[in-house]
């Protein structure tokens, strides 16, 4: 009975990912992804449904780590309401997460998509935080070269873009 | 019939014997491999080109499904991934000057960078508004035709706030002033290190006169020392010896020792002889004294009146006994005062003969 109780605390669910894979998680954490949380509230499923939730826009390996992220957040207090207009800042990654982050660009990218359509705000802003950085503080040439940008202006469209935009740069 | 069949759809080689067959193509990839190796990047990229062009469909399967595991995707331009709204989330995430340099990275950043929904929130944060006509015509224009016709126009709100503000690097003149205050600074330690330098050295000129110095081991100064060799003393000794001379002021003491005379005694008595014996004996001591010096406690010429003149010189006062101890052995010690300072003291008797 204590087992059955500690289930009935702990109730599980399992998410579906698109390669099929299923994973199960505990219902606290997978309620971090408020698109999973307004659809089992929405559909009013019932804990002890055995169904998966399929996710058909996230594959196993980003799902994994998504699980990742918010098991480790679990406890975390949930995000604030934060001002629209308010600066944002970039410098303020936990360490836990600048580990998570150090992944490459396409699986951080994926990470964003994922987190975006699973709607967990809190790892949506530290994917949006580490890409800010990677562009913080470079030259357009160290951008280009970071994401592997082809260049398209011509010689007189890049002179003038830089006139353009000289205002902000230190005099 | 089978090799017939093989005949005709080849055009490089009779297919007539299988095995010759393998051996030949085993033989030319080998040749293409030598070659691949040693063409240049560009070169193998037209090849592949060819390769690729020529291949159906089931052949371009084949080459994703072996490429898929090995292509790692280490750059990646996310806006091309992500969705526009996404790709403007990030970049909010971005200060002013990012974004500007951001929007010179390619046609698409520019147009993402300068959008309105990454600047409106920068100017929204620091009160900045287009009029609300112009907010709304923005508005309605995009409405209407579906797409932002006049991306830029609150980055350029922006920069027109900023300019307006005046919040520009450090000008020339600030910078002049700057540069000068730095010098005074400089100078003014400069000056401060060169005092302290001073200080030391003089302090260690100071210690090295000092007289618990560590021993000279090749002394230079020590007839200074020597006894014998000093000025002072032997100036002291050679005064002593010398004769006095003339004319320098002078002072003579007489002092009471011993017994007095009976006609001393009688001084103290205070009767009118032996007050005048008094004077002659003052007289007699002057003329003993070759008349060089000036008594001044105590006019010779004047009988001595009692508390003035030999006060202090104790003339009058019998040391010896009080009434009139009798005998000859009694007399004067003579100090004799040199600027105040005690340079003679010579015992003198008197004599009967003296007296009178």
């Amino acid at each position: 009975s204590q087992l059955s109780n500690q289930r009935a605390a702990m109730p599980n669910i399992k998410l579906q990912s698109s390669d099929n894979e299923i994973f199960e998680v505990e219902l606290e954490i997978a309620k971090q992804s408020n698109t999973i949380k307004t659809m089992l509230e929405d559909l009013s499923v019932s804990d002890d449904s055995d169904d998966p939730v399929p996710l058909p826009n996230v594959n196993a390996a980003i799902l994994k780590k998504v699980i990742a992220w918010c098991t480790h957040h679990k406890d975390d207090p949930p995000p604030v309401e934060e001002d629209e207009y308010k600066e944002r800042r970039t410098d303020d990654i936990p360490t836990w997460d600048l580990e998570f982050m150090k992944v490459d660009q396409g699986t951080l990218f994926e990470i964003i998509l994922a987190s975006n359509y699973l709607d967990i705000k809190g790892l949506l802003d530290v994917a949006c935080k580490t890409v800010a950085n990677m562009i913080k503080g470079k030259s357009p040439e160290e951008i280009r070269k970071t994401f592997n940008i082809k260049c398209d202006f011509t010689a007189e469209e890049l002179e003038q873009v830089r006139k353009e935009n000289e205002w902000c740069e230190e005099k | 019939m089978k090799s017939v069949k093989s005949t005709i759809k080849s055009t490089w080689t009779p297919l007539s014997k299988d095995e010759t067959n393998a051996a030949i193509f085993e033989e030319r990839r080998n040749l293409l491999n030598k070659w691949f190796a040693k063409w240049t990047d560009e070169q193998r990229k037209t090849a592949l080109n060819d390769l690729v062009r020529a291949c159906n469909q089931s052949q371009i399967e084949h080459l994703h499904e072996v490429t898929k595991p090995r292509v790692v995707l280490h750059k990646v331009d996310f806006t091309r991934q992500l969705p526009r709204s996404l790709s403007l989330l990030l970049l909010s995430y971005l200060d002013p000057r990012s974004l500007c340099r951001a929007a010179q990275v390619s046609w698409y950043w520019n147009w993402l960078c300068d959008s309105d929904e990454v600047w409106l929130p920068k100017c929204a944060r620091l009160g900045w508004f287009l009029p609300a006509q112009a907010h709304r015509d923005v508005e309605s224009f995009t409405f209407w035709t579906g797409k932002a016709v006049t991306p830029g126009v609150y980055k350029r709100l922006y920069l027109e706030n900023l300019t307006s503000l005046q919040v520009e690097g450090p000008t020339l003149k600030e910078m002049q002033r700057l540069q000068e205050t730095a010098r005074r600074q400089d100078e003014a330690k400069a000056r401060k290190a060169k005092a302290k330098r001073e200080a030391e050295l003089a302090k260690k000129r100071t210690l090295s006169g000092a007289v618990w110095r560590a021993p000279d081991k090749h002394p230079v100064d020590t007839m200074r020392y020597n006894y014998l060799d000093r000025r002072d003393i032997q100036q002291m000794e050679s005064r002593r010896k010398e004769p006095q001379p003339h004319n320098t002021m002078r002072s003579v003491v007489l002092t009471g020792t011993g017994k007095l005379p009976a006609g001393a005694a009688s001084v103290a008595a205070g009767d009118a002889a032996s007050k005048k014996r008094h004077a002659v004996n003052i007289r007699a001591l002057h003329q003993r004294l070759q008349s060089d010096t000036t008594v001044t406690r105590g006019n010779p010429e004047l009988p001595p009146s009692a508390g003035k003149n030999f006060k202090t010189v104790d003339l009058a006062e019998p040391s010896g006994g009080g009434g009139g101890g009798g005998g000859g052995g009694g007399g004067y010690l003579v100090e004799t005062l040199l600027d105040g300072q005690l340079m003679e003291s010579r015992p003198w008797t008197l004599n009967e003969g003296e007296l009178e």
